[in-house]
């Protein structure tokens, strides 16, 4: 009888350490992916603080091009309000959602404006948009790294989340909502040409 | 202080420790033991068991369960290194780009006590709280974060927060950490009765208990439950009560290695004073503080547990004559000079930026070959950083190119910094397929800029490139798993891409790789090991043998060697070994063994480094590169060696 005591309370001692186990591990995962989220601010910050600068550059060239520069300010206003949104709570699906949405109609207003400027050779010639260009581009590449480091974080947390036994306690602990992966619309591809037989 | 003997003592200190706890959990067992035997009467067979041995002996072994799986379990989770907790306690980190003057004041604080003491830059955390605190936790130095609270870096100045900055430093050379994590553990093992007992409390408590069989057993069920639970909470209460009186003995070593560090008393005791003039103090309100208060600069609770002596009687002991008051600081609010702070503007931009351009020119050319260095200069980086060293660190990082130090705190371009110090300045062939490894292997622009960070980190002096492989740490430790594991591939293509590793290469490699260790693996190694410099004499000769040999002449070699050797051993006799015995090869062989070497024989190790080093009066960078790869892999980090003060 006492031995079966005995036994019983150490496999419910077990059971409780891997579940007290299990809890910290998922707090764990969902702190580090949003720490990582932190660095995609930094860089997206930056270039959305590069963007007035380019406007005020880009307004004496293309005095009739009002609208696209518009569209560009509107763009970034959203961008930057969706990322205000989706810091604070990086593992909202919605949120990132409209982040990564936002960023795609900059990103689309963006490219027209350096499309456009290429038929502006006094543009071309400005050395202050060169370094503009050359610093967005650079950003660019900085965006993708850091968005690449949330991404793992994000899946190391989502396959923990789905694996046996955690599967059972996630959402008892308040992690039932899978965090979103964060997907920019890559123009590149997307343009890419259609091979034709 | 000499953080080598430091170490020791910590050791003995623990072990006495671990003595108490076991005498703890004896006592904590017989308690036990006379609860189950005294109000067992509800079950047959405790009733017929009470008092004997058997009983006894099954007691034991429950409550050695319990308690030992419990803490094994607790240390398992906290070794998980500082991030966790960091994290835990709702700490963001500080991104190593950040814009914030604030932040970036911080960051730079940290950077020059890092340089300063050769240990990797920690990533900082800040925590959004209102009380002055700040905490380092972690591991080793490799592992190692620093945290620090809001208020700490809006209400103290420049020199008090360099002073919280080195008491942490302190922290972590000391290696207080692991102390107290395993302390923790056996403290949470034994609160875990506790937390049996009240859930026994509960459960008996729960209807559907209440159906069954109201019989006798009930009744002693739950007066089990209680004296489990007083069991626990008193043993918790002793058990913390040990711990916060090593905890405030630590506090005053750090404390007095924070004036040492800095050499500026009014630093710490006037953020001493700041925290006692605060109305909000030095209380942390995340409900994890309690678990980790003793990481903290400040008590973290008011409460008899104090890990930290009393303000007051810190401030006494670094200012005897101080007046007993304390300044208003709910007014004082610091305003940060923000030009100071940015070395650069965040052009991060390689090609353009005028400012990064015009410090590159400044800067000295590619240095000669061999540096004096003064006698003590070297011996002394044993000991924690200097005033002096913090100031060199300050100018050492003025000598880099500042478009150099922007990239290396952005994560994805700090990987860049560390490719063009692998690749091959000699030979164009090569050089030009490590590019093209590079740019396989990540992209182009990357290869790009790695082309155009080669032309300035060649110029760079030895010393100064080992400070950027240092200076990338935070921005490194931003890697996920998976970009970590391509990275070190990427790493290890680079050093055999010409089919050999020199030595420069080897050391790098040796750097790198116990930074990553830590970051990919989550097993914890033990920074020391306990064998005696004896045992491992025939690994030591190979790195006095490798030192002699670059450092000085044939005939200068074999007494410099000796002189080396007869510190570490008097009675065998000093023969040096030949060149191809003490080659890199040997050397990997010879690391592992020597990084289980007591912290007392590392120390006695690296004298008779320096002695060898010391021997012809000049530091050759052969022999910097030797000792940098070694302080790295044995974990015993060395500030700058090579400034040259004569």
């Amino acid at each position: 009888m006492l031995v079966t005591v005995i036994v019983l309370a150490v496999i419910v001692l077990i059971a409780v350490l891997i579940i007290i186990g299990i809890y910290n591990k998922l707090v764990t995962f969902k702190n580090r992916f949003e720490n990582a989220f932190s660095q995609i601010e930094v860089q997206l910050q930056r270039r959305y603080d590069l963007i007035p600068n380019l406007i005020e550059t880009v307004k004496g060239y293309m005095a009739h091009e009002k609208e696209t520069l518009e569209a560009v300010i509107e763009a970034r206003n959203q961008a930057q309000s969706s990322l205000k949104n989706a810091s604070q709570n990086p593992g909202d699906a919605g949120a990132i959602a409209s982040l990564a949405g936002a960023e795609g109609l900059l990103g689309g207003a963006l490219g027209r404006i350096f499309a456009l400027s290429e038929s502006y050779p006094d543009l071309k010639a400005n050395q202050n948009m060169a370094n503009l260009q050359e610093e967005l581009s650079s950003t660019e590449n900085k965006v993708a790294f850091s968005r690449q480091s949330f991404n793992d974080a994000v899946t190391v947390y989502n396959t923990y989340k789905q694996t046996f036994p955690p599967v059972i306690f996630a959402s008892m602990f308040g992690h039932s909502q899978d965090a979103a992966l964060l997907e920019f619309e890559n123009d590149k591809i997307k343009d890419a040409p259609k091979v034709q037989f | 202080m000499d953080f080598f003997t430091e170490q020791d003592k910590a050791r003995a200190k623990s072990s006495k420790l671990v003595f108490l706890f076991l005498l703890a959990v004896a006592c904590i067992t017989g308690c036990i033991f006379a609860l189950l035997s005294f109000v067992g009467g509800g079950y047959k067979e405790i009733t017929e068991m009470a008092w004997t041995m058997d009983f006894f002996l099954m007691v034991a072994t429950g409550t050695t369960l319990v308690v030992g799986l419990a803490s094994l379990f607790r240390i398992f989770f906290l070794s998980d290194g500082g991030k966790v907790v960091a994290e835990s306690m709702g700490g963001k980190v500080i991104p190593p780009n950040s814009s914030d003057p604030l932040e970036q004041r911080i960051l730079n604080v940290v950077e020059e006590m890092a340089i300063a003491s050769g240990t990797p830059v920690p990533p900082v955390y800040l925590l959004n709280e209102r009380g002055i605190n700040a905490f380092a936790a972690g591991f080793s130095p490799s592992d190692a974060v620093v945290g620090i609270t809001r208020g700490c870096a809006e209400k103290l100045n420049r020199d008090q927060l360099q002073g919280v900055i080195a008491h942490e430093f302190s922290h972590i050379l000391n290696g207080d950490m692991r102390m107290n994590i395993r302390l923790s553990g056996v403290i949470f093992g034994i609160i875990f009765l506790a937390r049996i007992g009240s859930i026994m409390i509960r459960g008996g408590d729960s209807p559907r208990d209440r159906r069954r069989d109201k019989d006798k057993g009930d009744g002693a069920f739950l007066l089990i439950g209680v004296g489990l639970l007083v069991i626990g909470l008193i043993g918790g209460f002793f058990g913390s009560l040990i711990r916060a009186a090593v905890s405030r003995q630590r506090e005053f070593l750090a404390d007095a290695s924070a004036v040492q560090f800095t050499r500026n008393p009014e630093g710490i005791s006037g953020a001493l004073k700041r925290i006692g003039g605060f109305s909000a103090g030095s209380k942390i309100q995340a409900s994890q503080a309690g678990d980790y208060s003793h990481f903290f600069f400040s008590s973290a609770l008011s409460s008899i547990f104090a890990t930290h002596p009393p303000l007051p009687v810190r401030i006494g002991r670094i200012e005897p004559n101080w007046s007993g008051t304390y300044p208003d600081t709910n007014k004082i609010s610091e305003q940060v000079d923000s030009p100071s702070e940015f070395t650069s503007g965040f052009t991060g931009n390689l090609g353009v930026d005028p400012a990064a351009e015009k410090q590159a020119s400044a800067a000295p050319p590619s240095s000669p070959d061999t540096q004096g260095v003064s006698r003590d200069s070297f011996t002394q980086s044993f000991k924690g950083p200097q005033r002096q060293q913090i100031r060199q660190a300050k100018s050492l990082l003025q000598q880099i190119p500042a478009g150099l130090l922007v990239l290396a705190k952005e994560p994805s371009q700090c990987r860049c910094i560390l490719f063009t110090l692998l690749l091959d300045a000699k030979k164009t062939s090569i050089y030009e397929q490590q590019i093209k490894t590079i740019s396989l292997q990540t992209d182009e622009d990357i290869a790009n800029l790695t082309r155009q960070c080669f032309i300035k980190v060649q110029g760079l002096s030895y010393e100064l490139k080992y400070i950027l492989v240092e200076e990338c740490a935070p921005a490194f430790s931003l890697f996920s798993s998976i970009q970590m594991k391509a990275f070190n591939d990427l790493i290890n293509a680079l050093i055999l891409a010409d089919d050999q590793i020199d030595l420069f290469e080897w050391s790098i490699q040796k750097m790198i790789e116990n930074q990553i260790a830590h970051k990919t693996q989550h097993v914890t190694k033990p920074l020391h090991g306990r064998a005696s410099i004896k045992s491992r004499l025939s690994d030591c000769e190979v790195f006095l043998g490798a030192i002699a040999h670059v450092g000085c002449n044939r005939d200068q070699a074999a007494k410099a060697f000796e002189k080396g050797f007869r510190s570490l051993d008097r009675t065998k006799p000093a023969t040096l070994p030949l060149p191809e015995k003490c080659g890199i090869d040997s050397m990997n062989i010879a690391l592992p063994r020597l990084s289980k070497m007591s912290p007392l024989g590392k120390r006695a190790f690296l004298e008779a480094c320096s002695k060898v080093i010391e021997f012809d009066g000049v530091l050759s960078n052969a022999e910097i590169q030797i000792i940098r790869g070694l302080a790295a892999a044995i974990s015993c980090p060395l500030g700058p060696v090579s400034v040259s003060q004569s």
